[in-house]
Order: structure tokens, then C-alpha cells, then sequence
């Protein structure tokens, strides 16, 4: 099985938002489901997670607020703020153009 | 951006600022909760119990940066770090009150002797208007071009100028004129003389007194076809000359 990947750059905001999408997450939480949903592919450097989050959390794009988690212990749970959600479309979109365009520059070359 | 959004970043920014232990205590918490799932995970895949947290920390990388690189996302470091800066030097100072005080002395002295320095190289080079207030002469002109010296304007231009605006205490115009003076029946051939043609305002404006006889009055202040027979001699040599 080759390695998982480090994450393309610019690609951490558009994930920690989708993966927020469904429910709110904490950053284990966040880490673990990118992860399961690249099927073990992405991996996401643990220590970029966290200041990536408290950005996207500075800029208003998600809201944090400490729960308790199944096993008892507190927990900082990120969920999408409504700005948040038009941000993730907007990122989407983005993510959309360009793959098409590396997608259509690797087809042509 | 929208309001939500913006009161959202207010709030952040706020607390941030005054509220920076609790969110530092947060911090380390959030940090320790994904550490300690780490150590869980290791455990389950079979690891001993302190392999599990050497191979956590080495997961997750320096707590120390990740923390720097979190409290640096909520953009009030700068202030904490000026206050931090200032408090350290002003205590510096008062440690070492001696040195700060030939420390200020240099600098009084550096620039006192500066502005000496530059003042008489002003007054010297470019040289004061031989006028009352030269300091609160200046020049109007409009310009094609603002790199480059010597602006010009219209007589319209003037007269709107002088009508509209309260900016100016007084404003004067002049325009350089060239007349041919001295010929006579003898044969005698004329001097040109290079003078200006001037509103009687821009006396009044620079606040000078003929040494000899008279300025023009309001009433000789025409310009066209009959010029008032009036001039201003402002050069001795020339004046001398003409008396001659």
C-alpha cells in the first residue's frame, strides 16, 4: 500500500469544511474522517490541523464551543457557521476549476 | 462580509485581547484531548503504554509551535508582543537610568545639532523672500507636468482664483513683459527692457513700499489698449541709468 499523502497545499481549509458539513467535530474527529473518507489516502499533518482550525475560526467561517465527548472528557467541537457554509461552496467551486483544469492539462499534454 | 460574520471577528479579536490565559488554558487542553486519543490509538494497535505517548508526541509534532502557529491565527500577538517589548524596555531603562541619560543627551544633542545645522544650510542656499512673513508666501501655478518646476496660469484662471478663493489673505499676479525703450529722433537705439506687468495687489500681497515716489493706483492698474504711463523700477542700476 503506497503512503498516504500529504495534503496539497491550499486543500486543509476546503477539507476541515466539508468534513464539517454533516455534524460538528472535534479536531481528532476532523483528523480521523478525513482521513476514512480518503479510504486511508489523505493524511493530515496533526499539527497543521490545529492552527488551521482556530484560523478558519478567527475568520468566522466555523464556531467552536466545548462539549462532552461519548467517553466523558471535554472537547472543543468545530461545527460551520452560515458564512461558513456559502465558504465551502465558494471552495468548492474553486476546487472544481482547478481540478478540471489539471485534469484537462494532463489529458492534452 | 456579513454582519454575523463581522461581529463574529469582533468577538474574537476581543477576547483574544483580553481574555489570552483562558484561551491558552483552551489551547493546551484541545491539544492534550488529541494527544491523549492518539496514545488510545496506539495502545489498541498493541503499543506499550509509554512507546504509545513517545509515538503520540512524534505524531503531533512540537506542542511548543503548534501552539506559537494557533495564537499567532487570532492576529493580536503583535500587540501582546508591543506591550511585552515596551514593559521590557522601560524597565531597562530605569535599571540603567545612567545610560539613559547620556543615551537621551547624545540624541538632544544629535538633533539640536541637525536643526542648526540644516537651518543655516536653508538660509544660506535657498535664502529668505526680502519680504515681511516669507513664510507665508507662496506660489500658484497650474502645471502640465508635477515633475517638473515652474507652473503658469491664465489671467481667467487668476481672476477666479483671486474672486473664489479664502484660503489667501491676498493674492497678486504678474506676467512678463519686454518693451523697447530709448529710441529718440538722433538716432539714439533703444534698450530692451525686460520687466514684469503686475496687479497692484501683489504689492499688497508681499507688503512692500516703494523706497522712492509712488505704486500704482487702482485707477492706472489697466491693462490693453492704454496702458497707464506708470512703472515700478525695482533694480538701482537700472533706475540710475534712466535718470541719467
Amino acid at each position: 500500500m503506497p503512503k498516504p499523502s500529504d495534503l496539497l497545499q491550499g486543500t486543509l481549509d476546503l477539507l476541515i469544511l466539508k468534513s464539517l458539513a454533516r455534524e460538528p467535530l472535534h479536531g481528532w474527529g476532523i483528523a480521523k474522517r478525513i482521513q476514512s473518507l480518503s479510504d486511508e489516502v489523505l493524511f493530515v499533518q496533526q499539527g497543521s490541523l490545529y492552527p488551521g482550525l482556530h484560523r478558519l475560526e478567527q475568520q468566522g467561517w466555523v464556531a467552536a464551543e466545548w462539549k462532552n465527548t461519548e467517553t466523558g472528557r471535554s472537547a472543543k467541537f468545530y461545527s460551520l457557521t452560515r458564512d461558513g457554509r456559502k465558504q465551502l461552496e465558494q471552495e468548492l467551486e474553486n476546487w472544481k476549476r482547478l481540478s478540471s483544469a489539471v485534469g484537462l492539462l494532463l489529458k492534452r499534454a | 462580509m456579513t454582519l454575523s460574520r463581522f461581529l463574529h471577528i469582533c468577538e474574537h479579536r476581543i477576547q483574544a485581547l483580553f481574555r489570552r490565559e483562558k484561551l491558552d488554558d483552551q489551547l493546551e487542553q484541545e491539544l492534550s484531548f488529541h494527544l491523549e486519543q492518539l496514545v488510545q490509538e496506539n495502545i489498541h494497535a498493541g503499543m506499550r503504554a509509554d512507546l504509545a505517548r513517545v509515538e503520540a508526541r512524534r505524531t503531533l509534532g512540537n506542542f511548543v509551535v503548534i501552539k506559537e502557529e494557533c495564537r499567532d491565527q487570532r492576529r493580536v500577538t503583535w500587540i501582546h508582543d508591543f506591550r511585552q517589548d515596551l514593559r521590557y524596555t522601560l524597565q531597562m531603562m530605569r535599571k540603567h537610568a545612567a545610560l539613559t541619560a547620556i543615551a537621551a543627551m547624545a540624541l538632544a544633542v544629535c538633533i539640536g545639532a541637525n536643526t542648526v545645522v540644516l537651518s543655516s544650510w536653508l538660509t544660506l542656499a535657498v535664502g529668505d523672500l526680502p519680504v515681511p512673513d516669507a513664510d507665508r508666501v507662496v506660489a500658484i501655478g497650474t502645471f502640465l507636468d508635477l515633475n517638473r518646476p515652474g507652473g503658469n496660469a491664465s489671467i481667467p484662471e487668476y481672476v477666479a482664483w483671486k474672486e473664489r478663493t479664502r484660503s489667501f489673505e491676498s493674492m497678486g499676479a504678474s506676467i512678463t513683459v519686454k518693451q523697447d525703450l530709448g529710441a529718440d529722433q538722433s538716432g539714439a537705439h533703444p534698450e530692451r527692457l525686460v520687466g514684469q506687468a503686475v496687479t497692484r495687489s501683489l504689492f499688497q500681497t508681499l507688503r512692500v513700499q516703494p523706497v522712492l515716489g509712488r505704486l500704482f493706483s487702482e485707477d492706472e492698474a489697466r491693462f490693453g489698449n492704454a496702458p497707464a504711463r506708470v512703472v515700478v523700477l525695482s533694480q538701482p542700476p537700472l533706475a540710475a541709468t534712466l535718470q541719467g
